[in-house]
């Protein structure tokens, strides 16, 4: 393998890598903290793409236009999660029977991209970008394509200002608290109601920015909504559920092994996102890992922390 | 399993109700001819479904203003087949039971075409038209009563590899293709026809259906630098091919040959100007011939969709079957329409006697930009390739 080919197949790995991040982050957050495991994810990065192709349908595909859909798209479908948090997921969080969440965010899901056919239509749509980000730069032989680069670097961004909310903040403390006992959070005066739908919404956020990044990247069509949240699920289940640190590692671990996988086969490299979920899974299962989630992590630092021979409680 | 069983069951039923004779099989006089259309207004290729109904529609309105077929006024019956096999099942066998229909056409699902050809074969006797690139769909012989508009998968392939064997200065072909049946048919009706040229196919590479990022792929195909690489990859994914391939020089590097559909094309912001394409979809535009001149007139905007006019013919094939044979009989019209030609929006073709093919030219050219205002103009010099030649029957 060339020098230029490595830099290539590792660029497209990581480019391939933070787009799925942003759904599975998103994903992640909402299962980690509110315990939901929200179908409607892949709609969410699909309705963030076609807003994508209405804002730059009337600001043009001009760097204006591309802030103002980077920015106005996911707060906008961040607002709407935040509505559907109040007005329907929040009813469910005290059900015994956590089917009913399923079966709502799968509705939601439905819903959303019902809603999408009926306003949209069903041809696929595309946009274009600024004129600055078409075209690659040549890295060694190798072409990389400088959108990719802002995908890489917005996805850096997203991961430290992610980093930065959960264990900088205040808000962080309070989500991350609310994790372990959502009740004691409550006793002590915590508005956990609103904790909640604040963190349902910045999910929603990520997944619809995923949107975003994807829509000038090809066609904007009702596959997307299968394409990412298939993906973005084995994403979350291979780093461990609810763990950040564990999505982010398992993205680009599949983004990179797929892109370097398709330089044999293309089956072989469409297949990899199993193969590591598979392995990670049953490493877990042998081995008694039980990967990177808050809840693992938390367990381990205990048992570290214990004295030899102490025993719990 | 179930598939099997809703079409063994399906044909039990059909049996039974007793339209195999050639009496019981005309049409009352005066009664309306029944036509159901199985569109798959949801489902993967739900993007041109509502394009082939506009042309059924449009084929429907134009006959019913010339007074019917044999007195008999069409009727459409669109039923949505969801590109499901199930589904396309359940729907037809509805429309033939309950709504006693002998005629049915569409579908861009194969394999819906597929199972619905066996349902309305023996002996229930309803003409089925569609246009599908299973050529399994046609492979029964000449007693099977479903006709095919556009060009298979195998002749496709085929005709791509006589494009590439007329350049045997290319030596090293890359082929990408669809992971789904049509890519791997495609493919291998490529492979088979590129035997014997002294041209080495040197990589084949199946892209994610629906795939949102191709770049691993085209930069793995860029590193084996190839003379040509030979693409089927089609509709949402050629626009994704192409984003994603021009900042990586995939059209500037190689000589690029793949189905540029006019609809694809016309929705992109950078086209691939330069690079040789091909399609089968009967955009009317292109066509001097009597149905793309009546097309265009009822409806320019869905003239200009190649799916429409593929619609218009499946309906005009059942309505032609019915003239020549002077009659209703699904039969009569079967015996008629295999062996002849038919009056299509791309001008009068043959029909396979062998297999029900009809051999729909297909449309090449060099791609010099995309036309919101005439389809195909974005092939130049454009060619139309009679696909007869590649036809063994």
């Amino acid at each position: 393998m060339s020098l230029a080919t490595f830099i290539g197949q590792l660029f497209a790995g990581l480019g391939l890598a933070f787009v799925l991040f942003f759904t599975a982050a998103g994903l992640n957050l909402v299962w980690g903290v509110l315990g939901v495991m929200n179908f409607a994810a892949g709609s969410v990065y699909m309705l963030g793409a076609y807003l994508t192709t209405s804002v730059i349908a009337r600001l043009g595909a001009t760097a204006l236009g591309w802030t103002v859909a980077l920015i106005a798209v996911p707060v906008a479908v961040a607002a709407l999660g935040a509505v559907a948090e109040v007005a329907l997921l929040r009813r469910t969080y005290r059900e015994e029977d956590e089917n009913r969440q399923f079966m709502l965010t799968l509705a939601l899901s439905y819903l959303i991209a019902g809603a999408i056919v009926l306003v949209f239509g069903t041809h696929f749509r595309t946009v274009s970008l600024p004129s600055a980000l078409s075209g690659s730069w040549n890295v060694l032989g190798a072409e990389l394509p400088r959108y990719t680069v802002v995908t890489i670097v917005l996805g850096l961004a997203v991961t430290v200002a992610i980093w930065f909310g959960l264990y900088r903040t205040r808000a962080g403390l309070l989500t991350r608290a609310a994790v372990d006992d959502r009740e004691m959070l409550g006793a002590l005066g915590v508005n956990v109601d609103r904790l909640y739908s604040v963190v349902f919404a910045v999910g929603i956020g990520l997944g619809a920015l995923g949107g975003v990044l994807i829509a000038p990247q090809g066609a904007v069509s009702s596959n997307l909504e299968t394409t990412a949240l298939v993906p973005a699920f084995i994403v979350v289940v291979t780093g461990g559920l609810g763990s950040m640190t564990g999505a982010l590692v398992a993205a680009l671990a599949i983004g990179i092994l797929e892109s370097f996988a398709a330089l044999h086969d293309a089956t072989l490299a469409q297949l990899t996102p199993y193969v590591v979920m598979s392995v990670v899974l049953g490493a877990r299962a042998l081995m008694g890992w039980r990967g990177l989630s808050p809840a693992s992590l938390r367990a381990r630092r205990g048992r570290e922390r214990a004295p030899a021979g102490s025993t719990a409680g | 399993m179930t598939l099997a069983l809703a079409v063994l069951g399906s044909a039990v039923a059909l049996s039974g109700c007793g339209s195999s004779g050639s009496g019981s099989a005309e049409l009352a006089p005066g009664a309306p001819l029944k036509i159901g259309y199985l569109a798959s207004l949801t489902g993967f290729c739900s993007t041109f479904s509502q394009e082939y109904v506009k042309g059924a529609e449009l084929a429907v309105r134009r006959t019913n203003e010339r007074g019917g077929v044999l007195g008999h006024k069409l009727q459409l019956i669109v039923r949505d087949d969801r590109a499901t096999p199930t589904v396309g099942v359940a729907q037809a066998r509805d429309l033939v039971l309950s709504g006693h229909v002998k005629f049915l056409a569409g579908t861009c699902s194969s394999a819906v075409g597929k199972s619905v050809e066996q349902l309305v074969a023996n002996p229930s006797h309803v003409i089925y038209t569609l246009g599908v690139s299973d050529p399994t769909v046609f492979s029964a012989g000449p007693e099977i009563y479903a006709f095919n508009t556009i060009p298979t998968a195998q002749i496709e392939g085929r005709n791509a590899a006589a494009y590439i064997r007329a350049h045997p200065q290319w030596k090293r072909i890359a082929v990408m293709s669809e992971d789904y049946s049509y890519g791997y048919q495609v493919t291998a009706a490529f492979r088979q026809a590129m035997r014997g040229s002294g041209q080495t196919i040197i990589s084949q590479d199946y892209l994610p259906s629906g795939g949102s990022d191709f770049t691993p792929y085209i930069d793995k195909v860029l590193a084996e630098h190839p003379d040509a690489v030979y693409s089927t990859v089609i509709t949402e994914d050629t626009v994704t091919l192409v984003k994603q391939g021009l900042p990586l020089g995939l059209f500037d590097k190689t000589n690029f040959f793949g189905i540029m559909d006019y609809a694809t094309i016309d929705s992109m912001p950078q086209p691939p100007v330069g690079v040789e394409g091909y399609t089968f979809y009967p955009s009317s535009s292109i066509y001097h011939t009597p149905f793309a001149r009546e097309l265009e007139a009822l409806s320019p905007a869905v003239a200009n969709g190649g799916a429409a006019g593929d619609a218009f013919n499946q309906i005009q094939l059942i309505v032609q079957g019915i003239e020549k044979a002077r009659s209703t009989d699904p039969t009569k019209v079967r015996d008629a329409l295999a062996g002849g030609t038919v009056q299509t929006v791309q001008g009068r073709v043959e029909i396979h006697k062998c297999n029900h093919e009809v051999a729909m030219p297909i449309a090449m050219g060099t791609v010099v930009g995309p036309s919101h205002a005439l389809a195909f103009a974005h092939f130049e010099p454009l060619r139309l390739v009679d696909t007869s030649k590649y036809f063994e029957c």
